[in-house]
């Protein structure tokens, strides 16, 4: 029989990633979320359950009939009152999760960040450690720490659940972080955060996706149930040839200028008030953490990772921004 | 009573008290063995230190055994007990402390510090359980003619023994600063049981019970102790020594291998007082020393032996007139029979001044006909010719001669001046003229003297050194940490040279007599060795590059000269320099048949523009290192069309063995050894010529003669198909990927290339395992900085093409650290660590 995956989400870069991945292995995909997917997606035949997840009842209602789930569905901005994230990231998955026990699921994988795990130290060949929501910087990480160690508490013989986090997810179709910065690249405004020579791994959206479905065939394996697990490229690149690469993917000119480490953090923290204070919607251009993440290493052991989902990424990274350059018209 | 508080590398499961009747309630660390105990291993701390000394000792060693490790009555944890606990009592009491842990034989005792003459004490009265000895930093007598330590005079000094040891934590702190970097936590571990004047009174009676007086009430029992040493000659002895203790300095641990000269030895370079705290291989060398004491007892097979002694040659040529030596920078020209004649005086003059058979005698003199007379006298009066060459730099030839424990100097006066401040305590011999440096340098005699007492000495020297006796210290490069003492026995060195005689069919008769251009000048010295004249150039001695094709060519018309030794950076400075080259010396550098150039690869451009200049000229260019050499050849045809993953350096000379020892996927060289081609790992050698041993260093000889008999290179590299070695990097450089060990040269090859450059350097980032590959290129700019985004992907791609390796960065560096002697060995330790600062974004600009 046909294995059938809820997958919440799929309007977000690693949801539909996932859809796409799952619809190649020929699984049934239910997707629940609030607006209708794009064009693309529909096309490859998904079941479209439309609904919020913190309503309970749409959340039973798609569950229906379910082998497995990937929760990838998330409020992800940068700024924001906590209440709303708390809303959707805690609330949501929490909902989703006893829906998903009510109706029999087997296997559950989180989406997650590395984020849940870090602070502002520099990770250098890292293993993945468990989420604590009281170091997590953020509303969004400390929002999405919670509810992964909601996830992971609730795997037991029969609801298998892991969290899988993806690392700085990029590429075609990437309205967040790959939008953000050829937008920048194209006005001129993009900088590197100190010496640009952080090395920070990444992963190219299609290997996200990848991973995830690994991580569904897989979820009830020893070492994969009850542990969260990084993925990325593996190939770790300085900040400065990162974001040159994605803005020459877009025909438009890498950073030129540099603001030192202590004045951007330090701007971010005033930007953040700022916003706080002033109810502006959007995001502000720097926040400390954002300022944090691009000064700072951040890459990660994969030996583990790729042993235990019998998963390697696929699109390499020169090929990712081959595919990049050809969808936003620039060179690779 | 008291147990400790929760400190770093300590389990709170090893800690237990134990009562004592009539002596009082010990504490002690203890790891018992799973089931009886194969050793049983006491370990005794000194004072002000507690058995948390041997935390480590007690983590790492095998289950097997029983570890123990004691507090002393009123030190650590132990009970506070009231009056003074005298040398005497102190054994006692370790004595009542085993028998009431029932330790029973075999047992290794270990000590530190003043837990040296206690655990002797104990050791000698349990003769039938001691199965071994291991000391570190400790002393068991005051030398004669050597004043007490500074710092224990002054601590011993009454107006201030009390305030500093009790009243105030002072000597607790200081005897943590007698470490060289110790953390803040290890620091307050060691001083926690000594908060409080009345924590602190037993290690005042400690230093109280110093005897530094003869009549001192525990003068006796430590005489007693240091005399019966003597009688522990079947015992095994570990001497794990730091060469930096201001407390227990050098002059202990002779005075120690005096005692008992069959101690193995093993000195830490750079490591205090606290040897165990700054040598972090001191504890595991402990641990693989004790248990080698279970292996069978190794029987060393010494190669056979040539007949011919070193001066063999020189002597037979006692009545020739020609020239033997031609120092073109002094213009002095020395004949057979003058050098003949004066190496005999120096000898016998040696002699008559107290050079015994066995003593070290450091050179400290540049390559010329003096220290050629030198060296081999010092040779045939069984003394050992120690050599610290000024490659090593002012402050690592110090530590060279420190290390090797010269007892006698020759040198010029910089080389006195400079062995004056390390107070050896033999002969002081000037090679200059007597004058106001005689008295201020405190030489006893000038070289000139020394050869006339000779001429008047009615004693005879006595008879040849035997074989296997030491005849050579010389030091490795010291590129990565301090350079290392290398002894060659006489046999090793005939042995060597026969080998360059038969390699390079070195004639010194008949028709052809060869003669030696020693553009290296240190190579000088084996001239007549070979009983082949050698020339000199008229050169900085100091600065290879000084060297030019004139000066080259002019030593080559004084001897007719047919070889040249030279250097890779000498060998440039004289093709750089040929244009000044008039006909007359063109055609004597043409008349050389054989150009020896050794110590770093030599790339073929250099080699092709010295065959221009020197077309007659054979080139060779050996593999080898300190530890041995030569060990290969190829040919200039072969270097220049090698194109493969490392640097080829072509077939081992007849006599040479070369094993590989693969790698694990951790780089971890394989105990066995393997000539399959292609197969990559450590370059394991075996000749008659290689070194005998590392001096005082019983952990790393070990690790290099394995197999037994063979030398552990360090280097890696692979075999091809026809037989020829390829240097891939040293062993200590290799990066350790998620793919498994990648080695540095070949990718360095194609980035130096690629980027235009004379110096790349591949250096793993990140943990051993996950290691990702960075390029580091020589090139003008920041001291550190990235490679622009264009430069970068070449370099990728480059090394992609050529190795399948995937570089994650590339870095530009302004200088690459390098190492003195060669300056083209490329410290890669030193590059990763600023390399992986500079890319984990830490110290950017906060």
């Amino acid at each position: 029989m046909t294995e059938r995956v809820l997958v919440t989400g799929g309007s977000g870069v690693v949801g539909s990633a996932t859809i796409r991945a799952l619809r190649a292995t020929g699984r049934e995909v239910v997707s629940l979320q609030r607006s209708p997917l794009p064009v693309p997606l529909a096309a490859l035949g998904v079941v479209e359950a439309r609904g919020d997840i913190t309503n309970a009842a749409a959340v039973a209602q798609a569950m229906q009939g379910i082998d497995a789930v990937v929760h990838a569905a998330a409020k992800v901005e940068i700024t924001g009152p906590w209440s709303d994230f708390a809303a959707v990231n805690v609330g949501g998955t929490r909902t989703l999760l006893d829906a998903a026990e009510g109706a029999g699921v087997s296997r559950v994988v989180f989406v997650s960040s590395p984020s849940v795990a870090h602070v502002g130290e520099s990770l250098v060949g890292a293993v993945a450690k468990p989420a604590d929501s009281h170091m997590a910087r953020g509303n969004y990480s400390r929002s999405k720490a919670m509810a992964e160690v909601d996830a992971l508490g609730r795997d037991r013989p029969g609801f298998a659940v892991t969290a899988i986090r993806p690392h700085l997810v990029w590429g075609v179709g990437d309205t967040q972080l790959t939008a953000r910065i050829v937008e920048r690249a194209r006005a001129g405004r993009l900088v590197t955060i100190g010496s640009g020579a952080a090395l920070i791994d990444t992963t190219y959206v299609d290997n996200a996706g990848e991973a995830i479905v690994c991580a569904v065939e897989r979820a009830a394996d020893d070492g994969v149930h009850g542990h969260p697990l990084v993925v990325s490229n593996g190939e770790p690149r300085t900040v400065t040839e990162m974001l040159t690469r994605i803005a020459e993917a877009a025909g438009a000119p890498g950073p030129r200028l540099s603001v030192p480490f202590a004045v951007a953090r330090a701007g971010g923290r005033v930007l953040e008030e700022f916003w706080e204070r002033s109810g502006r919607s959007g995001e502000p251009p720097v926040t400390a953490f954002l300022a944090e993440q691009l000064a700072t290493a951040h890459w990660f052991d994969q030996r583990q990772t790729r042993l235990l989902l019998g998963w390697h990424p696929r699109v390499s990274l020169d090929e990712g921004l081959d595919r990049l350059a050809v969808a936003l018209g620039g060179s690779g | 009573m008291i147990a400790p508080p929760a400190l770093p590398g300590l389990d709170p499961a090893w800690s237990h008290h134990i009562t004592v009747a009539g002596r009082g309630t010990f504490h002690a660390l203890e790891r018992p063995a799973m089931g009886a105990p194969e050793i049983t291993v006491l370990a005794v701390h000194g004072n002000p230190t507690w058995s948390y000394l041997w935390r480590r000792l007690l983590a790492q060693a095998p289950a097997t055994w029983r570890v123990i490790a004691v507090d002393h009555l009123g030190m650590g944890y132990s009970e506070r007990t009231d009056g003074v606990r005298r040398l005497a009592v102190r054994i006692d009491d370790l004595d009542a402390l085993t028998e009431a842990l029932a330790v029973s034989g075999p047992v290794v005792i270990v000590a530190h510090d003043w837990g040296g003459p206690i655990s002797l004490g104990w050791a000698l009265r349990h003769r039938d359980s001691l199965r071994g000895i291991v000391l570190t930093n400790t002393a068991v007598h005051q030398p004669p003619r050597a004043p007490a330590p500074t710092l224990i005079r002054f601590a011993r000094w009454r107006p201030v023994l009390r305030a500093l040891t009790e009243r105030t934590p002072g000597f607790v702190r200081g005897a943590t600063f007698l470490s060289r970097n110790m953390p803040a936590d290890v620091i307050a571990a060691y001083r926690a049981p000594y908060r409080g004047v009345a924590a602190r009174r037993a290690i005042g009676d400690f230093v109280a019970d110093i005897p530094l007086e003869p009549d001192h009430p525990s003068a006796a029992t430590l005489d007693a102790i240091a005399d019966e040493l003597c009688s522990l000659a079947d015992v095994p002895v570990f001497l794990a020594w730091g060469s930096d203790d201001p407390v227990f300095s050098d002059r202990y641990l002779r005075d120690l291998v005096t005692r008992m000269p069959h101690a193995d030895v093993h000195r830490y370079e750079k490591a205090r007082h606290l040897v165990t705290e700054d040598a972090p291989a001191c504890i595991p060398d402990i641990i693989e020393w004790i248990g080698h004491l279970a292996e069978p007892t190794r029987t060393t097979t010494s190669p056979p032996a040539p007949i011919d002694s070193m001066d063999a040659r020189l002597l037979g040529r006692a009545t020739d007139t020609s020239v033997a030596i031609a120092d073109m920078r002094s213009g002095l020209r020395v004949n057979w029979s003058v050098l003949a004649a004066r190496t005999s005086e120096i000898a016998e003059g040696l002699s008559d001044l107290g050079v015994a058979p066995g003593d070290r005698v450091a050179m400290l003199v540049p390559p010329g006909p003096d220290l050629v007379a030198a060296v081999y006298a010092t040779w045939r009066i069984g003394a050992v010719v120690v050599v610290a060459d000024s490659g090593l730099g002012v402050r690592g030839m110090r530590r060279a001669l420190r290390s090797a424990e010269a007892q006698h100097v020759i040198g010029i006066p910089a080389g006195l001046g400079l062995a004056r401040t390390l107070g050896l305590p033999g002969r002081r011999i000037l090679v200059g003229r007597t004058g106001p440096a005689t008295r201020i340098l405190a030489a006893d005699a000038t070289l000139s003297e020394v050869a006339r007492r000779g001429r008047a000495a009615a004693v005879s020297t006595g008879a040849a050194p035997a074989a296997d006796d030491d005849a050579l210290v010389v030091f490795t490069s010291g590129a990565t940490g301090p350079a290392k003492g290398v002894v060659y026995t006489h046999r090793r060195l005939w042995a060597l040279r026969d080998a360059l005689r038969d390699a390079y069919d070195i004639r010194h008769d008949g028709e052809t007599p060869d003669a030696l251009v020693a553009a290296f000048a240190p190579w000088a010295v084996l001239g007549p060795a070979l009983g082949i004249a050698s020339a000199i150039p008229d050169m900085e001695i100091t600065d290879a590059s000084s060297l030019t094709a004139e000066t080259t060519a002019a030593a080559a018309a004084a001897v007719g000269g047919t070889l040249m030794w030279t250097s890779p950076t000498a060998l440039r400075a004289i093709v750089a320099t040929a244009d000044h080259l008039t006909g007359s010396s063109r055609a004597d550098l043409e008349h050389l048949r054989l150009v020896l150039a050794a110590g770093a690869p030599v790339p073929p451009e250099l080699l092709d523009a010295a065959a221009h200049l020197m077309p007659r000229a054979q080139f060779a260019t050996p593999y080898g290192m300190t530890e041995a050499l030569p060990l290969t050849e190829v040919t200039i045809e072969e270097l220049r069309e090698a194109r493969g993953l490392g640097v080829l350096v072509g077939r081992p000379l007849p006599g040479v063995d070369v094993g590989i020892a693969p790698l694990a996927r951790d780089a971890e060289p394989s105990a066995d050894l393997v000539t399959t081609p292609e197969v990559t790992g450590e370059i394991v050698v075996r000749s008659a010529w290689i070194r005998d041993r590392y001096d005082r260093r019983w952990a790393t000889q070990r690790r290099a003669d394995s197999p037994e008999g063979w030398h552990r290179t360090g280097d890696v590299g692979h075999l091809d198909g026809q037989g020829r070695l390829w240097i891939e990097g040293r062993l200590a450089h290799i990066l350790v990927t998620p793919g498994g060990p990648v080695t540095p040269v070949a990718a360095e090859l194609v980035a130096q290339r690629c980027a235009d450059t004379t110096l790349a350097a591949l250096v793993g980032v990140g943990p051993l395992g996950v290691q990702v590959p960075v390029i580091v290129l020589l090139a003008p700019g920041p001291s550190l900085g990235l490679a622009n985004v264009d430069l970068t992907r070449r370099v990728r791609a480059a090394v992609r093409d050529a190795t399948g390796l995937e570089i994650a960065a590339v870095l530009t560096m302004r200088a690459l650290p390098v190492d003195v002697r060669h300056r083209s060995k490329i410290d890669r330790t030193r590059i990763a660590r600023e390399a992986s600062k500079f890319l984990s974004g830490q110290g950017d600009d906060d």
